[in-house]
């Protein structure tokens, strides 16, 4: 009976949300509180309300922006939920009726939250800000911001309240280092002070989620391993992407382990949310480019990476190591994202099925499935955001498109590819706007975007991807809009920003960079190549979004844009910028920064 | 009739057990297929009957069972088959069916609930009716199996009411007439009559057979069907089985038959397997390859195109006796071509026979391929994988065995496994045809060139030729399909025994096999049997999912549809061959071979190893028939070899050159004297433009590629290097022009003729070397020099670093040494220590032999 009433409630309230076409439910991170559970309906946008026990949808309180994350307090009363926008907020919400009842002002892009015990406090995750917010939930205001490394998503709270735990999303290295790989921040709640940025194996990016031991004493982080030394010629055995789990000592503050998530002869691709059962013994991670859910005995699996004598390097190339003590279960959607345990059931969010799956870890052959609300039918360019995200559309399951180009931007790291012989890594493209900007790769290989797509499925993927399948990637890969830069105040450039437009014009960059996506489409030689590039005219890239795609150059050496402007444009061959002082160049690089 | 008294006793409860059975059939049965399955026939009855006293014969030790019948080795329960509390066949079948039982109750969609009742009776009754009253007990036996039918066939994986399947009469006990791994596929071994290609209706019910072909082709032989992803289309193997067609040998009509002593059989149309396609309504029938050539194994890719096996590739097998009334052998490798038969292809170079493709989950091909360059014939015939055009060819397992006893000595017919990333497999003889244990493979786990990837489904047949000896005859289990780890379908014989029989070892022999559905639990239920042939191959007739399509990322080679079959030992098919090759010089892009790190390795490298280059090495197919024609070196049965030179390695152990495409070759990683550290024993091919990238010699196959301390291997960053030849006389290999001067120059002042031994002298000793095969030096360097063996001999079949070649041989030590006033120059050290490297070979192609004698260059022409 309860069901039935559910869901014509539901049926009600999702058809006054909809103004215009319906929406996908795009459901991500999962906050459980008691018997509750709350989800992140990203783009419909709202929170889902479930009751965890009879697995029922209890209510649905739309929201006027994109929830980023939510935290609950303890006694469920309140939720803390992220305005995910450029001018970010952190909004304190009524868990019974979904009405904002306070917020705060944080940084750009905030993703993650946490709040303590007490309820006294909360650290947001300013995603593009790269830094963290910390707030005073008494007093409804922010009282620090502490610097992170790149893109910080998530963030966790140690159960002893003392620490607090930053996975930032990318690399921050140039990319033609040997050491390129993003870091785990460690926070000290007391005083703020960051105690450390901890770099994990070579290779990593996209940390995707954090969780805490149930002592405290271990961080787990699910991320990729990207093999980006070795050419891209084949996929076997994870040569070009690896996925991974990371184990961090809270105290020591030192990678104990990486261990792979793969088969070795299937990847588990883009593991995304993580979380620990709550008796402590299994680690549940979600896979969502092969849509599973992955249970690792954690006991079992701590027992044998500390009796192991293998160094960290060697276990996170182990594609054996974990055997039995992984289990792997196929779920009922598509797009296994984020994940919550209660009671032995495992709830794991669909992203492109408008719903959560459910398991028992004591059965697991059967999965049941909670719908979210109405998902519409998945439109071309929904599956087109599909294809670029599956990893069933590689051989072998490694990796999907995202891999790479995580939300279709950059992983930040040098790739060598095929196209143009071997030897010659380059810096991975963002494809916003790439179907607008012929020729596609920096070198403009690929006569445009669409050739990059197929060439992308059928060099990368080594699949032969049927014609009308790729015709749906550039569908969604043409409906991209850029993120107003974080550097626009109010969604207006900044008074600084303005200088520098100017300053633009004046050093000749907007005679190459013009129009509306900041290219001409031509070939120039900007004295920007080396060695077998000394003299090589590169295609104009878009400087849209330009903000979040360092490093940058052909081979990603310069790892900020002032670089760009100074030491690697010490001849002026890439527009006039030798003759500007300390102010101009920080007008000039604003202004870029916020196209 | 005890039966029915057994059936009338406990009437009452039976009858509430069937019509609960009945019911639960139609109200919880997925489907409704199985509804009536019908009391056991009087067939099936003897079947179990043949179990009994299989079982008897088991418990008594009469038949021993395997010595892999141990926890470690066998898949699922180790106390399956028969354990120290088994008195009788029922207690054995007692506890299988309740180990079935459990199973099936454990899983989603069985409904196996409403017979727990009964088998509870008769457990019960197993432990309460007294062993010795043995009617007793085998009407209980009998009960159980009755019963045990009936769990067996309410498995929700039994979801098919049709088979496809053949019926194939094995090749007769005879090694030169087709009783061997490569002789048992080609047509002229074939036999006829009665067999067919046909579907099974009703297989759980009332089964009865449909001739999918019946008499659109002429009584033939057939073998290795496969069934469409759809379901809707056969591929399969047929051929007239015309025999050998004997031509006296007087009556040469044809210049490309081959002479053996007495018979010349000659290779048609009619004697060899062609491929053919059929929809399973047994319209369309298509014949998709002709011509003399044996094509078989056809197996559908995801693409919609076929992969086969085909002895068109050229060459022939180095091991195979010149048999009076025997054949030669040919070499067999990978070949694919559209579903009508165009565009033929080769994928595999290999120069050793491959066997049965199917594909596994990922859209790779697997198939059993024979390895044997620079070793025995005995070591590997195990899985490997490949892409479908033919890239990345890959050991799974088994390739480097530490000794034959310790494995099934081949691995064939493999297949992926739904739901699981295992395989199945035949455990089967070398000296036999395709039937024996059937194995289930893992991958996934660490090898321990002995059993650990795999695991002993049917562990009361031994391991074929491992367990039993040289040239077995014995082999019960053949063409395993799963439907999942612990159930499949397969056909099974009992063997017979023929007291008439001369040889000890061909007095037991199956020859009657039928299809069975088996578990991992050691049930066996009879399908269907047909009492004068065996029936082979069954696929459930259903569709299944089908693997991603890959890309084709290269072209293979294209092959010559007008290609005849060549034997160079003939001087004038040697003379029209090498002129159709000089006409029509084929010219390719090379391949690219890439190593990121030489020094990667599963095993040490002596201190202080510095490598300084790669040499490349062509394996060359043998070209003429027949065992030691010639003898190529000290090693029987090698392969002969081409250096093709050496390529330089940077720094950080890298290495990136430019190779031939379409010819297997292999590498030895050299120290700064040009000496082999390391020789691999195996061979790679490429296409044209193919990048060919490995990491080491060798790297950890379960390891994802280990980050340096560098951004890119340094060979990479430069343009590939060509490779540089070796010295003259190794290109095609010639001791008498790259090892013999030197010896004349410096040896035989004091080692002439007459003066002091060894004797190193390029004459023939008409004494000891009347057919003028190896010159005196040659014979006499043997205990120096360093070699593999081949034969049947079990060479160690891994090499270690800095045990091998030049740097492990007597000659090279003594030299080194300094011996007496022998002053070498670097070039002449080089070509003792080439030569050593090279297996020490003596000639380098198996034609012209007489030419190489000479001194002359004798390049080869089939490659």
């Amino acid at each position: 009976m309860n069901k039935i009433i559910n869901s014509v409630l539901s049926l009600l309230i999702l058809p006054a949300l909809a103004v215009g076409q319906q929406k996908y439910l795009s459901p991500t991170h999962i906050t459980p509180c008691g018997d509750k559970g709350y989800v992140v309906l990203s783009t419909l946008p709202a929170i889902a309300k479930l009751n965890m026990d009879s697995e029922t949808l209890l209510a649905t309180f739309p929201m006027k922006f994109t929830p980023g994350n939510i935290a609950v307090s303890a006694d469920g009363s309140v939720l803390y939920v992220t305005e995910y926008a450029g001018n970010g907020k952190l909004h304190t919400v009524s868990s019974q009726d979904g009405r904002i009842l306070s917020s705060v002002t944080v940084g750009s892009y905030p993703m993650g939250v946490c709040v303590d015990k007490s309820g006294e406090r909360a650290w947001v995750a300013n995603r593009f800000s790269n830094d963290l917010s910390v707030i005073d939930l008494k007093k409804h205001r922010e009282t620090a911001r502490v610097p992170m490394v790149r893109e910080p998503k998530s963030v966790i709270l140690s159960p002893d309240g003392r620490t607090v735990v930053v996975a930032n999303y990318l690399p921050n290295q140039p990319a033609n280092e040997v050491l390129v790989t993003a870091e785990v921040s460690f926070v000290d709640t007391y005083n703020n002070a960051v105690l450390a940025h901890v770099p994990l194996p070579n290779g990593a990016q996209q940390l995707e989620d954090l969780c805490f031991s149930k002592k405290g004493d271990l961080v787990f982080v699910t991320h990729l391993l990207s093999r980006f030394q070795f050419p891209t010629t084949h996929l076997e055995r994870g040569w070009m992407n690896s996925n991974a789990l990371s184990i961090l000592n809270t105290y020591t503050k030192e990678v104990e382990a990486t261990v792979l998530l793969d088969d070795q002869y299937r990847g588990a691709a883009n593991p995304c949310g993580l979380t620990l059962s709550e008796d402590g013994e299994n680690l549940l991670i979600a896979i969502s480019g092969t849509h599973e859910l992955i249970v690792l005995d954690l006991p079992s699996m701590m027992r044998k990476i500390r009796g192991s004598e293998s160094t960290v390097l060697a276990l996170s190339n182990d594609l054996l190591f974990l055997g039995t003590i992984k289990k792997r279960l196929p779920l009922s959607g598509k797009g296994a994202r984020y994940v919550a345990e209660k009671d032995g059931k495992v709830f794991v969010s669909d992203y492109f099925s408008g719903q959560l799956s459910v398991v028992d870890l004591a059965d697991p052959r059967v999965v049941r499935s909670i719908k979210l609300g109405n998902e519409p039918e998945m439109d071309d360019i929904r599956k087109g955001e599909l294809n670029f995200a599956d990893a069933n559309l590689c051989f072998q399951n490694w990796q999907s498109c995202i891999s790479c180009h995580p939300e279709a931007r950059t992983d930040g790291f040098n790739w060598d590819q095929m196209n143009d012989g071997m030897g010659n890594p380059k810096n991975s493209k963002s494809l916003l706007y790439s179907h607008f900007t012929p020729p596609s790769m920096i070198t403009g290989i690929r006569k445009d975007a669409e050739t990059a797509v197929r060439a992308g499925y059928r060099y990368i993927s080594f699949n032969q991807l049927p014609e009308e399948e790729a015709v749906k990637v550039d569908k969604y890969l043409r409906s991209l809009e850029a993120l107003p830069s974080p550097y626009l105040i109010n969604g207006k450039l900044s008074k600084k920003a303005e200088q520098g437009k100017k300053l633009f014009e004046k050093a000749g960059c907007a005679s190459c960079h013009s129009g509306k996506y900041h290219t001409n489409g031509n070939k120039y030689n900007v004295g920007t190549g080396i060695e077998e590039y000394d003299g090589f005219a590169f295609d104009t890239p878009t400087l849209n979004e330009v903000w979040r795609t360092a490093p940058y150059l052909y081979d990603g050496r310069a790892k900020t844009m002032r670089e760009v402007l100074t030491i690697f444009n010490k001849d002026d061959k890439h527009g006039k910028t030798s003759n500007l002082n300390e102010k101009e160049l920080q007008a000039l690089e604003e202004y870029i920064l916020s196209l | 009739m005890k039966l029915v008294s057994t059936f009338t006793k406990e009437a009452p409860c039976r009858c509430v057990v069937l019509l609960t059975l009945l019911l639960s059939l139609t109200i919880f049965s997925p489907r409704v297929l199985h509804a009536a399955i019908p009391p056991m026939s009087q067939e099936i009855k003897a079947d179990a009957m043949n179990q009994y006293y299989r079982l008897d014969s088991l418990l008594k030790g009469k038949i021993p069972l395997s010595k892999f019948n141990t926890p470690e080795n066998v898949h699922r329960d180790p106390a399956r088959i028969v354990i120290g509390s088994d008195r009788d066949p029922a207690d054995v079948v007692m506890r299988q069916t309740m180990a079935l039982w459990k199973d099936l109750s454990n899983m989603p969609g069985a409904s196996v609930e409403s017979m727990k009742s009964s088998l509870e009776v008769l457990e019960q009754k197993v432990k309460t009716v007294p062993v010795k009253n043995t009617q007793a007990r085998k009407d209980l036996y009998l009960d159980i199996c009755t019963l045990r039918r009936r769990i067996a066939f309410s498995n929700p994986l039994l979801d098919f009411d049709k088979l496809v399947f053949i019926k194939h009469k094995k090749n007769i006990r005879s090694e030169p007439l087709g009783d061997h791994m490569a002789g048992q596929y080609y047509g002229i071994h074939a036999r006829k009559g009665g067999e067919g290609l046909f579907i099974l209706e009703d297989v759980f019910g009332t089964p009865r057979e449909v001739n999918v072909i019946g008499k659109q082709l002429p009584d033939g032989a057939y073998l290795s069907p496969d069934l469409s992803f759809d379901g809707n289309k056969i591929l399969f193997a047929y051929t007239e089985a015309d025999g050998y067609c004997p031509v006296e040998r007087a009556k040469e009509d044809s210049a490309y038959c081959f002479t053996y002593s007495g018979y010349q059989p000659s290779f048609t149309e009619k004697n060899a397997w062609h491929v053919y396609s059929v929809n399973t309504d047994g319209t369309q029938l298509q014949q998709l390859t002709n011509g003399v050539f044996n094509d078989f194994d056809p197996c559908w890719l995801p693409n919609g195109e076929v992969v086969f096996i085909s002895d068109r590739r050229g060459g022939f097998g180095r091991c195979h006796m010149n048999w009076s009334g025997g054949a030669p052998w040919f070499t067999y490798t990978l070949h694919r071509m559209k579903a009508d038969g165009s565009n033929m292809v080769r994928l595999s170079h290999h120069e050793t026979c491959e066997w049965q493709p199917s594909i596994m989950h990922d859209g790779n091909i697997v198939y059993t391929r024979w390895d044997y360059v620079d070793r025995g014939f005995f070591q590997a015939h195990h899985p490997w994988t490949t892409t479908p055009d033919g890239r990345n060819a890959l050991s799974i397992h088994g390739n480097y065995p530490l000794d034959w006893k310790n494995r099934p000595c081949m691995e064939m017919d493999i297949r992926a496994i739904p739901g699981s990333n295992k395989l199945i497999a035949v455990a089967a003889a070398h000296h036999g045809q395709t039937y024996g244990s059937i194995v289930l493979v893992d991958p996934e786990v660490e090898d321990d060139d002995a059993m650990s990837p795999v695991k002993m489904i049917t562990p009361e047949e031994r391991l074929p030729e491992t367990e039993y000896g040289y040239f077995c005859r014995e082999a019960s289990y053949a063409t395993p399909w799963p439907l999942s780890e612990d159930y499949y379908i397969c056909v099974f014989g009992y063997p017979e025994f023929d007291p008439s029989q001369k040889n000890v070892r061909d007095r037991y022999t199956t020859e009657n096999y039928g299809i069975y559905l088996l578990d991992a639990f050691g049930n066996k239920e009879l399908l269907y049997k047909d009492p004068n042939v065996s029936c082979l191959s069954p696929i459930p007739l259903k569709s299944r999912p089908k693997p991603m399509v890959q890309a084709d990322i290269v072209q293979p080679y294209k092959v010559n549809m007008n290609d005849k079959r060549w034997n160079l030992a003939r001087p004038e098919q040697l003379k029209e061959l090498r002129k159709i090759k000089a006409e029509n010089k084929e010219k390719y892009e090379p391949a690219v071979v890439n190593i990121t790190d030489l020094y990667e390795s599963r095993h040490q490298w002596p201190e202080n190893t510095k490598i300084a280059a790669l040499r490349i090495i062509q394996v060359l197919p043998k070209s003429t028939p027949g065992r030691h024609n010639p003898a190529i070196g000290y090693g029987t049965e090698k392969n002969a070899r081409a250096v093709l030179g050496t390529v330089p390695v940077e720094e950080d152990g890298s290495a990136s050159f430019y190779l031939r495409p379409y010819i297997p070759v292999f590498f030895q990683v050299l120290d700064e004297k040009g000496k082999a550290i390391q020789s691999m024993r195996s061979d790679v091919y490429g296409a044209p433009n193919e990048k060919i990238t490995c990491v080491g010699c060798h790297e950890n196959r379960k390891s994802t590629p280990v980050p340096k301390n560098r951004v890119i291997p340094k060979a990479m960053k430069r343009t590939p290097s060509t490779i540089k030849p070796e010295l003259e006389g190794s290109n095609p290999f010639n001791y008498v022009r790259l090892v013999q001067p030197v010896l004349d120059k410096h040896c035989i002042q004091c080692h002439g003729e007459g003066k002091a031994k060894p004797e190193l002298t390029g004459r023939f000793d008409p004494k000891r070397d009347a057919k003028k095969i190896w010159t005196e030096s040659y014979h006499n360097l043997r205990p120096y020099a360093f070699y593999y063996d081949g034969g049947g001999s079990f060479v160690e079949s891994k090499t270690y670093p800095g045990k091998f070649g030049a740097n492990d041989s007597k000659l090279y030590k003594l030299l080194a040494a300094g011996h007496n006033n022998v002053k070498l120059t670097d070039e002449e050290m080089r070509r003792i220590t080439l030569w050593l490297d090279s297996n020490s070979d003596f000639y380098g192609t198996y034609e012209d032999t007489d030419a190489q004698l000479r001194g002359e260059v004798v390049y080869p022409v089939i490659e």
